[in-house]
């Protein structure tokens, strides 16, 4: 009895040691397979980061001697597409992000820089446009020799797995980008309207009145703006100081608890986000539009209507414009939510309405309704035409024409110039699981 | 002395046993997250055909997105008097007569959105959530950080919850809506690049940052 107790003790003790052993091996075995995957996909983003710097100094050089427009428009047409692929092998090498910011956006505009350039209708580079191709060169230059540095620790048996550390704030790797930062390098500025560009990022407001407020005086304007919420409760949450400044507020209403933002700058009600009720959907989309154009009105925001509506779950989406002498002004969009569960509204959202609304009185439709529709697409089987006001990709308005119409099932909208008849965009209804998008 | 050596060794074989059958269970249990959105992207097309053969008269059953034996007699009738290749397959033709746009598309977007909401905010204010994901929306807009959702959320380094794997959890509808809020325009930080919890976190570089706005445990910044 006690050796057969012996031996099964042994013969477990042994079992246990041999599946230790077993699954050491295999779960070493892949980490080991994993851990060099990932230290190839480094080093493969790395080397590919540094051929397309190397690609895009050669382009900018000969650019820099060529007297021949279209050998300098197919050198912009590489550099657009290696200043892209660099920014995306950047991102994914495991640097800390506050030293390739200045380098990731100097990519990211070089490839939209280039864009505008192509996208104009000049036949050569203005004086302007050459030195900022000079500064771009001196720039990239510095970029190349830094990056060839790494190349060549690299190429000697440097290991980027060995050398991270997420227990510092920049690790060895990270260290050796340290070059790429706004105090190493002179990043050139780009001056253009495309993608990425200055002037998109730092937008002018001009939907707001000039007249600031104090938190007292917004909280007040808030409860007369949320006077049919049944609102139990304003507390204060301080304030934004970004590119709004806001009052923020913590309304409780019924069993819906709000945040709550007005500006400083003219006392207006920018963001307003709810939380979605869970019973039946009992409001019909018809109603959640009414709702959201009404509570517009009793912001005494004049002429709102519903110009698109997208229902998720039990939330209607409403986008307001205001429409004025029939025209549409999309760039002063304002989205509501409306929660079909109750027909409270549960999120309002008025940002572009700050940035962009104003009096519009100088604008031209040039072209008439009938010679629009004769531009259309013979494909497309019209259902609607509107004049209206569209925002422009990188920045600024045009006056357009906004044709609505069906092809093999899908919806598209054509916004046309309206004083040039050239087509400005096309866009199409999608079917998402989310609801409708415009894309 | 020697019947507990038995009964340690007993024991420690049971317990070296039990581990193998779990983790192979896990490992057989582990499906693909995708199959998710791509399940539900096919219900709701599934459920509008279900609903147009009703509208017509040929279809009688629940409107569940599910194409059974019921589902597909309808489609062939249907295809039959259409003059259709009857095979009880709606594809362009058949979607074409039925008025029906074939082309649904899961969102992936929004679900990566979602989860990296949930993995780095579930537990804050619905507002809090909807700050993280416009912030993430913001570095996609910025020429300083990566072009696309995807590789903003995946950039190493970017976000703790990502690095740590909470990414993998499911997200609750909280976390989808405000994923949805966010992608619809709603920005409580008017542009902010960057968060941070300030009782956790260690970078003197985030630090330096310039505060816009304190929405529950985070600070955003610029």
């Amino acid at each position: 009895m006690k050796k057969t107790g012996y031996i099964l003790a042994i013969l477990g003790l042994s079992l246990v040691c041999v599946g230790l052993g077993i699954a050491l091996y295999f779960n070493t075995t892949t980490m080991t397979g994993h851990a060099s995957t990932l230290e190839n996909v480094y080093q493969k983003s790395l080397y590919e980061l540094i051929d397309n710097v190397n690609a895009i100094e050669v382009e900018v050089s000969k650019m820099l001697v060529s007297n021949d427009y279209d050998s300098q428009k197919k050198s912009m047409t590489n550099i657009k597409q290696q200043a892209t692929d660099a920014q995306n092998c950047l991102s994914y090498l495991p640097i800390s992000s506050g030293l390739i910011s200045s380098s990731s956006k100097f990519m990211n505009q070089l490839s939209g820089y280039s864009t505008s350039i192509l996208n104009g209708t000049q036949s050569a580079f203005s004086q302007e446009q050459e030195k900022t191709w000079q500064e771009i060169y001196d720039c990239i230059a510095n970029l190349k020799y830094e990056l060839n540095k790494i190349s060549l620790k690299v190429s000697q048996g440097y290991s980027i797995l060995e050398n991270l550390d997420n227990n510092k704030e920049i690790d060895g790797f990270s260290q050796n980008f340290s070059g790429l930062t706004n105090d190493s390098i002179e990043y050139p500025s780009m001056i253009y309207d495309g993608p990425f560009s200055d002037g998109v990022l730092n937008q002018e407001i001009k939907g707001l009145k000039n007249e600031t407020c104090n938190e007292a005086s917004a909280r007040e304007y808030l409860s007369l703006a949320l006077k049919n919420f049944a609102v139990t409760e304003i507390t204060s949450q301080g304030k934004t100081t970004g590119k709004f400044v806001t009052y923020n507020f913590v309304v409780k209403a019924d069993n819906i608890i709000y945040y709550a933002q007005v500006t400083e700058q003219g006392k207006f009600l920018i963001n307003l986000s709810g939380n979605v009720g869970d019973g039946e959907i009992i409001y019909s989309e018809e109603n959640a539009i009414k709702t959201a154009e009404s509570f517009a009105k009793n912001l005494a925001l004049e002429n709102m209507k519903c110009v698109w509506k997208a229902t998720s779950k039990n939330i209607t989406y409403v986008n307001l414009a205001p429409v004025v002498n029939g025209i549409i002004y999309y760039p002063d969009l304002i989205k509501v939510k409306v929660d079909r569960t109750n027909g409270n509204i549960i999120g309002w959202e008025a940002t572009n309405y700050a940035y962009n609304h104003t009096t519009r009185n100088n604008g031209t439709f040039a072209k008439s309704e009938d010679e629009i529709l004769a531009s259309v697409s013979s494909k497309i089987s019209v259902n609607s035409l509107k004049k209206c006001i569209i925002p422009l990709e990188y920045g600024g308005e045009s006056y357009a024409y906004e044709i609505c119409g069906k092809y093999n099932t899908f919806t598209y909208y054509i916004y046309i110039d309206a004083n040039t008849g050239k087509q400005i965009k096309v866009m199409r209804v999608i079917q998402t699981t989310d609801g409708e998008l415009l894309l | 002395m020697r019947r507990y050596i038995s009964v340690l060794g007993i024991s420690l074989t049971i317990v070296v046993l039990f581990s193998f059958m779990y983790s192979a269970i896990n490992i057989w249990q582990n499906g693909d997250v995708t199959t998710n959105i791509v399940e539900v992207a096919s219900i709701t097309q599934n459920k509008e055909i279900q609903q147009k053969l009703k509208n017509l008269g040929y279809y009688n059953g629940a409107i569940d997105g599910v194409l059974g034996e019921g589902s597909i007699q309808a489609i062939k009738k249907f295809q039959r008097d259409n003059g259709l290749t009857v095979d009880g397959i709606v594809g362009a033709k058949t979607a074409a007569k039925l008025n029906i746009s074939l082309s649904t598309q899961s969102s992936n977007d929004v679900y990566l959105l979602a989860k990296c909401v949930h993995a780095e905010a579930r537990g804050e204010e619905y507002v809090g959530q909807v700050a993280v994901a416009a912030v993430i929306l913001n570095r996609v807009e910025s020429p300083e950080f990566p072009n696309t959702i995807a590789g903003v959320i995946y950039q190493p380094w970017a976000f703790t919850a990502v690095h740590d794997g909470q990414i993998n959890l499911e997200p609750n509808q909280s976390a989808y809506n405000a994923a949805r809020d966010a992608m619809n325009g709603w920005d409580p930080t008017y542009g902010c690049l960057f968060y941070y919890n300030p009782a956790v976190a260690t970078s003197k570089w985030i630090f330096s940052r310039q505060t816009v706005v304190t929405i529950g445990k985070h600070v955003f910044a610029i």
